[in-house]
């Protein structure tokens, strides 16, 4: 589709092109051959030259606008395509992310049992001080019958000096004996007892039970140490994952702002045709101004147009100079920075 | 005969690496990490071409990618990866694409693949 400014500069083209056909046509007469016409077709041809100047500039610039806004497509696709992956990824993450909270509960678990497992290994060692302390008293029991013994050793020992005198005293000491044996037996007994079962209550509770649990909870702790691994490791991975996501996107961006950039600064040509286009008005007009008042007067029978010719050849060197107030972009480039000189055509 | 930089963290597969290029008749400067391969590139050993892991402690191949291509717009890159237990290497070589890699190139690769790889590298001295 034609754009309506570059029809009305292809009509104006045309239209000035014809003007300046008729006026070197054979049949032009005494018009052709005054000097206002030559100043209107001098005028004509600066026109036709500018306008075309814009409609190269703005071929050009359309043609340079296709190809970066291709660039900024394929860049786009890219990044369209890539952030595909991305989510892909992201998706397989989070399935990794599921699994490490079950690792987390599995861990959680573990260190909720720690706790009882403590508790119950002191309630057992409790269990165990309680036996060692009946031994205790059992070993007071018979240390008390030693210390009787011994009693009873030295009175025998007086009674022995008095044996030729009486024989009675011995009777009572033997007596006194038997009984602590039987004592000191029931006490043996006891004891003995005591201590089978203690040793069962260290066989059973920290001998079996507890070598198979700390080998579980030391297996468990090797499993979980492993797990933890898998979940540094993750953790790891997804930091990388946001970092490099970050790193490929700002980059890609970067890009696109180049893009832009460069789109931006080709599209300003746009702006130039259009200042060209617009300049050509106020000369159009001043040129039908020059050209109706010669009409009137040549009307009129006057042919002084010597007024005429002045301003028709003053309009040239007008146009050329409001020209020369502007330059495009190309040309400004070439100007030193602060110089004085035309004013450059951006938006 | 092209003077190439490769960069990975990983010591067997570089040295692998390494002997594949040689075989290839290509002078080789190693570095173990991002920061390295960075600090060669830019002590002006004339690198022609660098090779560079992707998943890497400290400044990862992306990154890198980026700071090769702000530093000398030019030179081929091409990224090598293998992926780890939540990051595949199809991501990690997108990424490395996006970042400015010339090719890609996913581990496990043999001599041949290494090879077309550096023909197509080497063939293009402009970034994608």
């Amino acid at each position: 589709m034609t754009h309506p400014r570059t029809s009305f500069v292809a009509w104006l083209m045309r239209w000035l092109r014809r003007c300046l056909r008729r006026a070197d046509s054979p049949g032009a007469g005494s018009a052709a051959d005054c000097a206002a016409v030559t100043g209107l077709r001098s005028l004509d041809q600066q026109m036709v030259t500018q306008l075309g100047r814009a409609v190269g500039l703005s071929e050009q610039s359309a043609l340079q606008l296709v190809s970066e806004v291709s660039g900024l497509r394929v860049l786009s696709s890219r990044l369209v395509d890539y952030l595909a992956h991305a989510h892909k990824q992201s998706e397989a993450m989070q399935g990794g992310i599921e699994q490490n909270s079950l690792i987390v509960k599995e861990l959680a678990t573990f260190v909720q049992t720690l706790p009882q497992q403590i508790a119950q290994e002191r309630d057992q060692l409790k269990l165990l001080m309680r036996e060692v302390k009946s031994l205790a008293e059992m070993t007071d029991s018979i240390r008390a019958i030693a210390r009787q013994t011994e009693i009873l050793a030295i009175n025998a020992a007086i009674e022995a000096a008095r044996a030729g005198e009486s024989g009675r005293g011995f009777a009572v000491l033997a007596g006194e004996v038997r009984r602590l044996a039987t004592q000191s037996n029931e006490s043996a007994v006891k004891i003995n007892r005591d201590i089978t079962r203690l040793v069962n209550t260290v066989e059973v509770n920290y001998s079996g039970e507890f070598e198979a649990r700390t080998r579980h909870n030391e297996a468990e702790a090797e499993r979980l140490g492993g797990l933890t691994r898998q979940l540094d490791e993750s953790y790891v991975d997804m930091r990388q994952f946001y970092s490099m996501l970050m790193t490929a996107i700002t980059q890609h961006n970067t890009e696109l702002d180049h893009g832009i950039g460069l789109l931006l600064d080709t599209a300003q040509y746009q702006d130039v045709f259009k200042q060209i286009v617009d300049r050509v008005q106020p000369a159009i007009d001043s040129r039908n101004v020059v050209l109706a008042d010669l009409i009137a007067r040549l009307r009129a029978g006057q042919h002084d147009t010597a007024e005429i010719d002045a301003r028709a050849a003053a309009l040239t060197p007008d146009y050329l100079a409001a020209e020369a107030l502007h330059r495009d972009p190309d040309a400004a480039a070439a100007v030193a920075p602060g110089a004085p000189g035309a004013r450059i055509e951006l938006f | 005969m092209a003077h190439i930089l490769l960069i990975d963290d990983d010591e067997l597969l570089r040295d692998t690496v390494l002997q594949m290029l040689q075989r290839l008749d290509h002078r080789v400067t190693e570095a173990g990490c991002g920061e390295d391969g960075l600090k060669l590139f830019g002590a002006g050993a004339g690198i022609d071409l660098v090779i560079t892991d992707i998943l890497m402690p400290g400044i990862d191949g992306a990154r890198v990618i980026v700071e090769l291509r702000r530093r000398s717009p030019n030179v081929p890159v091409i990224a090598i990866s293998g992926g780890r237990r939540m990051l595949s290497p199809e991501f990690n070589l997108k990424t490395a694409s996006l970042a400015g890699a010339t090719c890609e190139l996913a581990k496990p690769f043999g001599l041949q693949d290494l090879r077309s790889a550096l023909d197509e590298a080497l063939a293009s001295d402009v970034r994608r």
